[in-house]
């Protein structure tokens, strides 16, 4: 089976800018207590290029974050290949060096995964806290499946 | 003269949204502002928390030194509760220091700062054969040859004719400002690519004694790390080899990369000597041999510098509330007393926005134009950061600097005098790397004789529980960050965090002026600067880069529709 990495970005602190942290706990509460041979998950919250080498190690790569895809908030996002900006483009972006620029250095030296897939929620608020927005909160159970599924489509035995 | 006023909103390759409006007259800047235009509320958040959990939220402030502001944390709470850490916990901790100094400054260097001096469309024009030539001539370092640099011009090649310049737009490629040869262009674009692989190294350091990294994990009272030399999944031998080895590759890259090419590129650019500004430095100093509470033992000394005066160095005290104080005359802050500063202690970060309506054409700076306070050092704007520490230690007559110093303004040519610019900030950063994988080796060396003699504490729990702790309680917690002095200030009260305050480097360096108009670090490092072109002014980039500018941020999303770019706009 090829390598498959789980990676969760986003922050905590940001209420919904961390719910690919929070999608990535459902994940691992998900899990049987020892991950699945073949599978590694991440919690890469708010780092840029010390990403790098977990990115352009994977076969088959799940990115869970945030995502400004201009949906109404708590509407799930699944991007695929070309439909994932490998270039940092928002003005929301704080990051310089962010997960965008990670997949763009990875293609440039020509170590890009087979397979990205991105999972997304739209967010709803990005203010100071811990707490997720009730619509962000109540996707969560439908972002998993979906997680789940690829995982599965992917060859993880779950 | 006519005037006019260029703005550069965001700008680019730092980390945060950072803004700068200057002043021009006729090709030279007259006045400048610097302005945060994000929020840090991190404060607020951490009210009634545990204040053992304080330092995970910290850490979140920023995800590139995701390090110091943990460690600073934990530092403030065991100041506050007065617990003491075992000797191998202040020695991982200074490893841990140490790799994130040297892994920040390189990727720095080469990521964010090295495209201000390196034009790598002037790359395309080189001749290989002469870059590696170059190569060897300043370095044994073995990634040399003719094919090599060959190899990778025609990777800049590809990426050029393809149109789509990715991580290489949105510059000034050609301008007059950009002083190197093709052929060091080439050589400056090829190692850019090598420190990528490099810098994924070094971290693991921060994954074996975190557990993980990004964001390690860190515990009031000493490190999470269990040592046992032959056993399974904690700290043992192989992982200790495994940091050796890292050090080891830092320290060739470092010696034969990096420094190198510092110099090279420093010689191209060595008549350019502005961008000095306020010359006050300041560093906490930190490294501590013994304990944190002992600043003579510190391996980066403490003190203050004013105006560049070398004959004297200033004591610094953070639990003065004379001496380290912010305020907000010129920040979207409110104060009771607007006019007074506060003790970090005593801090409050209460909003007030009171800026223009965005989108906004300019900012007023004789009303609040920042999120950034004003902090002041007895009244004065400090500068703190790599070039801070070097002039603070050269002045308390640290060998190991002085040496450093000295011997690269000799191979340059030039006084020591010549410290205080742009240049003189970056070669400082530069130097600095060296300077810590010397610690590196140093601290690596300690832990295992230690530990050969038999000590494995990692980790005092005497004070863990609350009961033992006082009513209430405060302290300061400091480091010195990869960006310079970088302070939190606690207040405990039944068991929980009355208080919190952050002073981050940045805030000092990035400060806006203050109600006696002395203006913050950055603004006046912009003052005078000479511009090519002020349609494109790159030199203003330069300077404020060469402070590596962290607006302590941190959200980042991905957008699928906008594949604009965060461009630099001159008005």
């Amino acid at each position: 089976m090829s390598n498959v990495k789980v990676l969760g970005v986003g922050n905590l602190i940001r209420q919904d800018e961390g719910l690919g942290i929070h999608l990535l706990q459902a994940l691992q509460n998900k899990l049987p207590p020892v991950t699945p041979s073949g599978l590694e998950l991440l919690d890469g919250g708010t780092g840029g290029l010390v990403l790098l080498d977990y990115v352009e190690s994977a076969d088959k790569l799940l990115i869970l974050d945030a995502v400004a895809a201009g949906r109404k908030p708590g509407e799930i996002v699944i991007w695929q290949e070309e439909e994932i900006p490998y270039f940092i483009a928002s003005k929301m972006t704080a990051h310089q060096v962010g997960l965008a620029e990670v997949l763009h250095w990875a293609k440039f030296r020509g170590k890009y995964p087979q397979e990205i897939v991105v999972v997304g929620i739209q967010p709803k608020c990005l203010d100071w806290g811990t707490e997720l927005s009730e619509e962000v909160r109540n996707s969560l159970p439908a972002a998993l499946e979906e997680v789940l599924n690829i995982l599965k489509k992917w060859g993880v035995k779950l | 003269m006519a005037t006019k006023r260029i703005v550069i909103d965001p700008v680019t390759r730092i980390e945060g949204h950072l803004r700068v409006e200057a002043v021009v007259e006729g090709n030279k800047i007259t006045d400048a502002i610097s302005s945060g235009t994000i929020f840090r509320g991190l404060e607020i958040i951490l009210q009634n928390r545990d204040p053992r959990d304080a330092w995970a939220f910290a850490q979140r402030i920023c995800g590139v030194c995701t390090h110091v502001h943990a460690l600073a944390s934990i530092r403030a709470v065991e100041d506050a509760l007065q617990i003491t850490i075992p000797k191998n916990a202040n020695l991982i901790r200074n490893i841990m220091s140490a790799t994130q100094d040297i892994q920040d400054h390189a990727v720095h260097f080469y990521h964010l700062h090295g495209f201000d001096w390196i034009d790598v469309v002037s790359a395309l024009k080189a001749d290989p054969a002469q870059t590696s030539a170059i190569a060897m001539s300043i370095s044994k370092w073995p990634l040399s040859s003719t094919s090599y640099f060959t190899e990778i011009q025609n990777k800049i090649k590809k990426l050029v004719e393809s149109g789509q310049l990715g991580i290489f737009a949105n510059a000034y490629w050609g301008h007059p400002a950009y002083k190197l040869p093709p052929e060091v262009n080439l050589l400056g674009v090829a190692h850019y690519l090598e420190a990528l692989n490099w810098q994924k190294e070094i971290v693991k350091i921060h994954a074996v004694f975190g557990g993980k990294n990004p964001h390690p994990n860190y515990t009031v009272g000493g490190v999470p790390s269990a040592i046992n030399l032959h056993s399974h999944g904690v700290i043992n031998m192989e992982r200790l080899n495994l940091v050796k080895s890292k050090i080891d590759e830092a320290k060739t890259f470092i010696e034969q990369v990096l420094i190198p090419d510092i110099l090279a590129i420093a010689g191209f650019y060595k008549n350019e000597l502005w961008g000095g500004g306020i010359r006050n430095y300041m560093s906490y100093g930190d490294y501590p041999q013994t304990s944190i509470n002992e600043p003579d033992s510190f391996l980066v000394p403490r003190g203050v510098v004013l105006d560049g005066d070398l004959t004297r160095v200033y004591e610094v005290d953070l639990k003065d509330p004379e001496q380290i104080q912010e305020f907000v005359d010129h920040s979207w802050f409110r104060y009771d007393n607007p006019d007074a500063g506060l003790h970090p202690w005593d801090g409050k970060t209460e909003p007030q926005y009171d800026g223009p309506k965005p989108p906004y054409q300019y900012l007023d700076e004789n009303k609040g134009y920042s999120w950034s306070k004003s902090p002041r050092w007895q009244g004065k704007p400090m500068e703190v950061g790599p070039l801070a520490r070097f002039v603070v230690a050269y002045a308390k007559g640290d060998e190991e600097i002085r040496h450093l110093v000295d011997s690269a303004l000799q191979k340059l040519d030039l006084p020591l005098e010549a410290l205080f610019s742009t240049l003189g900030r970056t070669l400082a950063r530069a130097l600095e790397t060296q300077h810590r994988v010397n610690l590196l080796e140093k601290f690596y060396k300690d832990l295992i004789s230690n530990i050969k003699a038999g000590d494995t504490a990692t980790f005092n729990n005497e004070k863990w529980n609350p009961e033992t702790w006082p009513a209430e309680a405060q302290g300061v917690g400091f480091c010195e960050a990869p960006r310079g002095s970088l302070g939190h200030w606690v207040k405990i009260k039944d068991g929980k965090i009355a208080n919190y305050q952050a002073v981050v480097p940045t805030t000092w360096n990035a400060s806006p002026r203050d109600a006696k108009k002395q203006l913050g670090a950055y603004e006046a490092s912009i003052i005078d600067t000479p511009l090519a072109n002020p349609e494109q002014p790159l030199e203003v980039l330069r300077t404020i880069h060469s402070f590596d500018p962290c607006i302590a941020c941190a959200c980042h999303l991905l957008d699928p529709q906008g594949h604009e770019l965060n461009v630099v706009k001159a008005y």
